[in-house]
């Protein structure tokens, strides 16, 4: 009898290997990585291009599923929420799922993440978020999947095969151009000291436990604010007494209402800006905010009573299309469109929309939450996918996303 | 005599917040950082209080009996996020607030505690399982987007004059629970020894399942005091929520040793107000965050040293007591 078992369950992991073989061995990383393709050349023996007119835009387009992890720093964050609606949007048109994961705390949790994407037949990985750095890309690319993003690596993984691109902000033609959460920093920093206010403050979010997405912020935050005084801006700003530490818990409560009780006029906050607003409205101050935030109804009401009057914005189908455009090509054998004409990686030049009028902020907010319609549509997108588009180019790719505020509130 | 012991007990229970009040008033000024304690400053103080006494009420009523209830953040969380959209939907109010965000709460305790009496397994390991299942329902309610209810009419709960009410009102609640009912009488037997206590007759598990309402209560008020300062709660997951109950540890500590000379919550809250004033003052002053973690553990550590070693200290009196009425009783000898 145990023999009889035996078999049969020698049997069973026997039929399951089988039916985990590709149908196409050489569609997917994990089937040949980083060998399937050759940057910017053919496809080796890849899927064939079918001709756009036979690919239905209904959800059943690439025939296997493309599964794709996306690391999350915290999945209640608005303003990642409003991506991840968008690639839910995109999920009704391409056969494409996404994986997220809980709030990453320490990189042993990312590794795990990971490790589980592989498990879970995941084809690549959205690094929204990253903690271990260049460790985790490659911690990912090792397992046969590709990895997108994080800008502050890209020189280190550009050349892996498996790494498909990232985004920027910088100005391709300046080398010594500061990264997104910078530019972001001093876009508020700059506006916010240019608005004609006496006395403003600055929180620093993790900048005082030194992550470095929040130093960085801080640091353009501090170079805008000096810049607007050097052009004759009378803004007071002292970082020494200034600065709200860290994130919501009592010791921030207790400056903010030390803020909010004395001849401050606005602050900056390195991220959104949603614990500031009740406060304001207790404290009955004519006070004003600039914020790296996203555009919701809850902003909505601050915006339009011009509490808030400078929202940095990174739109989400704008600055995290080329995530969906560049892991659907390369998991469809279409990797040479995420390969710049060096070989390396594409970095993605896009941009960060800076909403400083409640005008511009609710045209955003019409065409997003009125009209739940994007910038980018999926017939858009499917315009730059090798798989649905055989004519797709690279310079496609890097055009469709870089959008500017005035270019999409033109369209 | 009595009035003196009266006055006693008041003039030590209020001490500490005084003393502690006045250094960093002299201190603040001596730097010249002036306005502490006093304006805003006073009503973050009184914020700070309210909310962490509440926390520290609802941790201290198990702690103490030897039950780590990791769960209170996340009632917390989820009873404010579902209760406070139930309210704001209804347009009901401060009230309805209130009874929404504490009825979802004492039923969340209740969930708790029954899963903690019926599967019998250790205390932390139960609440550390509820705390992951109320966080993922607080998750999925509401498209993950929490509460919003900025400008909302229905927040008052944070207004000076308000909290101090609700403060008063829930320290005489519990002054009596603690001191005049059968539970109270019940968790300090269990508390003082749980092998004894329930082989005397008392039913540890229907004290329990008491405490665990009491803290589902007690969760539920912060969760109303919290939302009406800040306007905004989202939900937490990955034992986020622990971040509620973190400031509740001081004031527990200084309540166990404060606590005979009046109730024991009356003593968590003026252990409450003491870490509000240390954390204003410290703030006021400049002092970076990283270094006000470390001074806060310090005094936590301290407080805990002294809580766990006070005995020695009446053992050394009584030493010296059974001492002078030995030679007393000699020199009365030798007269003879």
């Amino acid at each position: 009898m145990k023999k009889v078992i035996a078999l049969l369950l020698a049997l069973v992991m026997v039929f399951a290997l089988c039916a985990c073989t590709p149908k196409d061995p050489n569609v997917g990383p994990a089937s040949n990585p980083g060998t399937e393709t050759t940057p910017g050349g053919e496809q080796p023996g890849g899927e064939e291009n079918p001709p756009a007119a036979n690919v239905p835009l209904d959800g059943s387009w690439p025939e296997e599923t493309v599964k794709i992890g996306v690391e999350a720093f915290d999945t209640t964050d608005e303003s990642f929420m409003g991506v991840m609606e968008y690639f839910d949007y995109l999920g009704d048109y391409f056969n494409v799922e996404f994986i997220v994961s809980e709030a990453l705390n320490a990189p042993e949790d990312e590794f795990a993440f990971i490790d589980n994407c592989a498990a879970a037949g995941c084809k690549g990985i959205f690094g929204y978020y990253n903690i271990a750095g260049a460790e985790a890309i490659k911690h990912c690319t090792s397992q046969g999947m590709y990895y997108w993003g994080n800008e502050q690596y890209y020189p280190d993984v550009a050349d892996d095969p498996l790494y498909v691109g990232t985004y920027t902000f910088k100005d391709m033609s300046d080398e010594n151009g500061k990264n997104g959460d910078y530019m972001a920093g001093y876009e508020l920093g700059y506006a916010m000291a240019s608005a004609g206010l006496k006395h403003i403050a600055m929180c620093n979010g993790g900048a005082v436990i030194g992550v470095q997405m929040f130093l960085d912020r801080q640091a353009g935050v501090l170079d805008g604010i000096a810049a607007a005084q050097a052009e004759g801006s009378e803004t007071r700003f002292d970082p020494a007494t200034d600065i709200v530490e860290g994130f919501p818990g009592d010791s921030y409560f207790a400056k903010q209402a030390e803020i909010l009780a004395g001849d401050y006029d606005g602050m900056v906050t390195t991220f959104d800006a949603f614990t500031w607003f009740q406060p304001i409205i207790d404290s009955g101050k004519d006070f004003k905010v600039g914020a790296i935030g996203t555009v919701s109804d809850s902003y909505k009401a601050f915006v339009d009573n011009g509490t808030v009057i400078s929202l940095v914005y990174d739109c989400g189908e704008v600055v995290f299309g080329s995530v969906f455009a560049d892991l659907v090509n390369a998991a469809t054998g279409h990797a040479d469109l995420t390969r710049g004409a060096d070989g390396k990686a594409l970095l993605n030049h896009t941009q960060r929309w800076v909403l400083s009028s409640a005008e511009d902020f609710n045209a955003v907010y019409e065409k997003h939450i009125t009209d739940g319609e994007y910038y980018i549509t999926a017939e858009e997108m499917a315009q730059v996918l090798g798989g649905v588009n055989p004519d797709a180019t690279v310079d496609d790719v890097m055009a469709l996303f870089d959008m500017s505020l005035e270019d999409a509130l033109s369209k | 005599m009595k009035a003196k012991k009266i006055g006693k007990n008041i003039v030590m229970t209020l001490a500490l917040p005084v003393i502690v009040y006045l250094f960093f008033f002299i201190l603040c000024n001596a730097t010249g950082h002036a306005g502490f304690g006093v304006g805003a400053d006073l009503t973050t103080i009184i914020y700070n209080a309210v909310f962490a006494g509440l926390v520290a009420q609802a941790m201290a009523i198990n702690l103490t009996t030897g039950r780590f209830d990791y769960a209170i953040g996340a009632e917390l969380m989820l009873a404010t996020i579902v209760g406070g959209n139930i309210a704001k939907n209804l347009g009901w109010g401060p009230a309805g607030l209130l009874l929404f965000v504490v009825a979802i709460a004492v039923a969340l305790g209740l969930i708790s505690g029954l899963v903690y009496v019926i599967l019998g397994l250790p205390p932390m390991v139960i609440s550390v399982g509820m705390a992951m299942i109320y966080e993922a329902i607080g998750y999925m309610y509401n498209d993950a987007k929490g509460i919003k209810a900025i400008g909302s009419p229905m927040l008052v709960f944070s207004r000076t004059a308000n909290s101090l009410i609700l403060t008063v009102i829930v320290l005489a609640v519990l002054v009596v629970i603690y001191d005049y009912t059968k539970i109270g009488y019940n968790r300090r037997a269990l508390q003082g020894g749980q092998k004894i206590a329930v082989d005397v007759g008392i039913k540890e598990k229907n004290n329990a399942v008491y405490c665990y309402v009491i803290a589902g209560f007690m969760m539920g008020l912060a969760g109303c005091v919290y939302l009406s300062r800040n306007g905004v709660i989202a939900p937490d997951t990955g034992l986020g929520s622990s971040s509620y109950f973190m400031s509740a540890f001081l004031p527990m500590f200084i309540g166990g040793i404060f606590g005979k000379y009046s109730s024991y919550p009356i003593a968590i809250f003026m252990g409450a107000v003491v870490q509000a004033i240390i954390t204003s003052g410290l703030q006021k002053m400049g002092v970076p965050n990283s270094v006000q973690t470390v001074i806060n553990g310090a005094i936590v550590c301290l407080f805990l040293i002294y809580d766990s070693n006070s005995y020695k200290l009446v053992e050394v009196q009584m030493f010296k007591e059974k001492l002078a009425q030995a030679k007393a009783a000699r020199r009365q000898t030798a007269a003879q």
